[in-house]
């Protein structure tokens, strides 16, 4: 009984569905010829260094699978960094090394990676494994970055971040992504990272998911994760607004990593997921009509 | 929430009712596909007609429950290709051809391969192995070509790669259960183009082809949620709105 009441509830609380976020909020606000600008992360970044918001530092680009013989090279000079391909997903084909070992590198996880793992890895980066529509790629050897001082008791496996979804030009919902030991370092949720809704007026936690399930605590180190403010708020939530306004996406994700030195932008997303709204515990519907309502539509 | 307002349900009324129209007109005249066809070419016009179909059937896997597959329309290629099986000697080979696609895929992983040539010589062996059970079974004075389906060998060694990838990436359990939601509407595709009443009104009438195409237009503007989306947010259904 309760089950065929749902889509009413859901309705009633202003819950986004996948089938009308891409009939209403990306087919209207998204222009497609706008997509390449963030699905291709040096575009992106690119477009963040000229209206001034910090991005992580490049230390190479493959474009080639010739230039692989230097991929040595580039990881003896930068031993600490994170491989990414430029048109991945959902942290697909990421990989963490925070520096040499014996016999090759350290990956994030704490296992070692040799040369022709990477080399390899790097070639399937590049033939477009981990690419959006399959197409052939580039791999960015970038800098990684480090975890807040804030965050570091809370999530030791990997760096936080904060995923900003931003709605004609105005933050609509906001949440901080906890990477855990089963996400192998990444924020995303449906690979095993924590969601923790954000408070936009505070810049305070909330309420948070994992694997879709209301949780208090961090599954791998148990600290509480409501409560907590996350530094430089006001800061984080404008270098997504001025990263949003840039793109001309007018329904895009911006995830923003809080650094010692301020926020930094990661990546853009012209389809950001649905799953802050369970982190957030408010209906994304209801937020995009009321930013509706003020710009008088 | 704005939308583009679209003619949609217009159109797909429109389409269905000129369908409906030439069925009608068409209901005494002799069928679209003349019955002196010759064997292949028929097979060949029921395979494009049902095809479809077994799109329309994706659509409703994906738009009204919400189920991710390999491929969008892998599914239907494989479903339709399942109707070829005569026998579980079939479904047997299928499942042989994934199991040694993903042993092959594991022992190429080891080669530091491209990508494309990877998929090149996946294929190959596949159909290596095939052919190899077919001249076997056939030394063994059996005939297996009417029970092996005409798989569409290039998208089953597709399946394999993609479930490799995501096995490395999001996990054994996600990958299983995307090839399981894969193989589940490839068995729907197959069962709804068996059936008799769908063979009847899509082969012996393609007026049925603008019905078809109005479902799949309805579809593309149904924005309520999925079946399983209801599952996905039910904890914030119980909330009071606030």
């Amino acid at each position: 009984m309760s089950w065929l009441s749902l889509p009413r509830r859901l309705r009633a609380r202003g819950v986004l569905g996948m089938n009308a976020r891409n009939s209403g909020p990306i087919l209207v606000h998204n222009p497609r010829a706008l997509y390449p600008l963030v699905d291709d992360k040096l575009r992106f970044l690119e477009l963040c260094r000229r209206v001034g918001v910090p991005t992580p530092e490049v230390y190479a680009v493959f474009d080639r699978h010739g230039d692989l013989r230097h991929l040595g090279d580039v990881l003896a000079a930068c031993p600490d960094c994170a491989i990414k391909p430029a048109r991945g997903s959902s942290g697909r084909g990421i990989v963490l090394l925070t520096g040499a070992a014996v016999g090759g590198y350290r990956r994030h996880n704490g296992s070692t990676a040799t040369l022709p793992e990477l080399h390899r890895h790097v070639s399937d980066v590049l033939s477009g494994l981990y690419s959006l529509g399959d197409r052939p790629d580039r791999a960015i050897v970038q800098q990684r970055l480090r975890t807040h001082p804030t965050f570091e008791r809370l999530s030791p496996r990997g760096t936080p971040d904060v995923r900003v979804i931003v709605y004609r030009g105005e933050p609509a919902l906001t949440m901080l992504r906890l990477p855990t030991r089963e996400s192998g370092g990444r924020a995303n949720l449906h690979q095993g990272g924590v969601g923790v809704g954000i408070d936009m007026r505070s810049g305070r936690t909330t309420r948070a998911v994992w694997h879709r399930r209301a949780v208090t605590r961090h599954p791998d180190t148990g600290e509480p994760l409501a409560g907590r403010a996350i530094p430089d708020w006001p800061a984080a939530l404008t270098v997504a607004r001025t990263v949003a306004r840039a793109t001309g996406l007018g329904f895009v994700g911006v995830d923003v990593v809080p650094d010692d030195a301020g926020p930094v932008v990661l990546e853009a997303n012209a389809r950001p997921g649905l799953a802050i709204q369970s982190a957030t515990g408010v209906g994304l519907q209801r937020v995009l009509e009321e930013i509706d309502a003020r710009m008088k539509w | 929430m704005p939308r583009f307002r679209t003619p949609t349900a217009a159109t797909a009324a429109l389409l269905a009712a000129g369908s409906a129209l030439l069925l009608w007109v068409r209901s005494n005249a002799p069928p679209l596909v003349p019955t002196d066809l010759p064997g292949t070419e028929r097979q060949l016009v029921e395979f494009l007609l049902l095809l479809p179909v077994a799109a329309l059937v994706c659509c409703v896997v994906r738009v009204l429950i919400g189920l991710h597959t390999y491929g969008t329309f892998a599914p239907a290629l494989l479903g339709l290709s399942f109707r070829e099986v005569g026998s579980p000697v079939g479904s047997f080979v299928l499942l042989l051809v994934l199991s040694a696609a993903w042993v092959f895929r594991r022992g190429l992983a080891r080669l530091n391969l491209l990508q494309v040539p990877r998929s090149a010589v996946m294929l190959s062996l596949v159909v290596g192995l095939l052919v190899a059970f077919i001249l076997y079974s056939h030394a063994r004075g059996r005939t297996v070509a009417d029970a092996i389906p005409f798989l569409p060998l290039v998208i089953v060694t597709g399946l394999v790669e993609r479930f490799w990838t995501t096995e490395e990436e999001d996990g054994t359990a996600t990958a299983v259960r995307t090839m399981a939601a894969t193989l589940a509407t490839a068995v729907t595709v197959f069962l709804v183009v068996r059936a008799e009443s769908v063979r009847f009104a899509v082969v012996d009438h393609p007026e049925t082809l603008g019905l078809v195409a109005a479902a799949q237009l309805l579809l593309g503007r149904y924005t309520g949620y999925r079946l399983l989306e209801l599952y996905r947010f039910r904890d914030l259904a119980d909330d009071p709105p606030g």
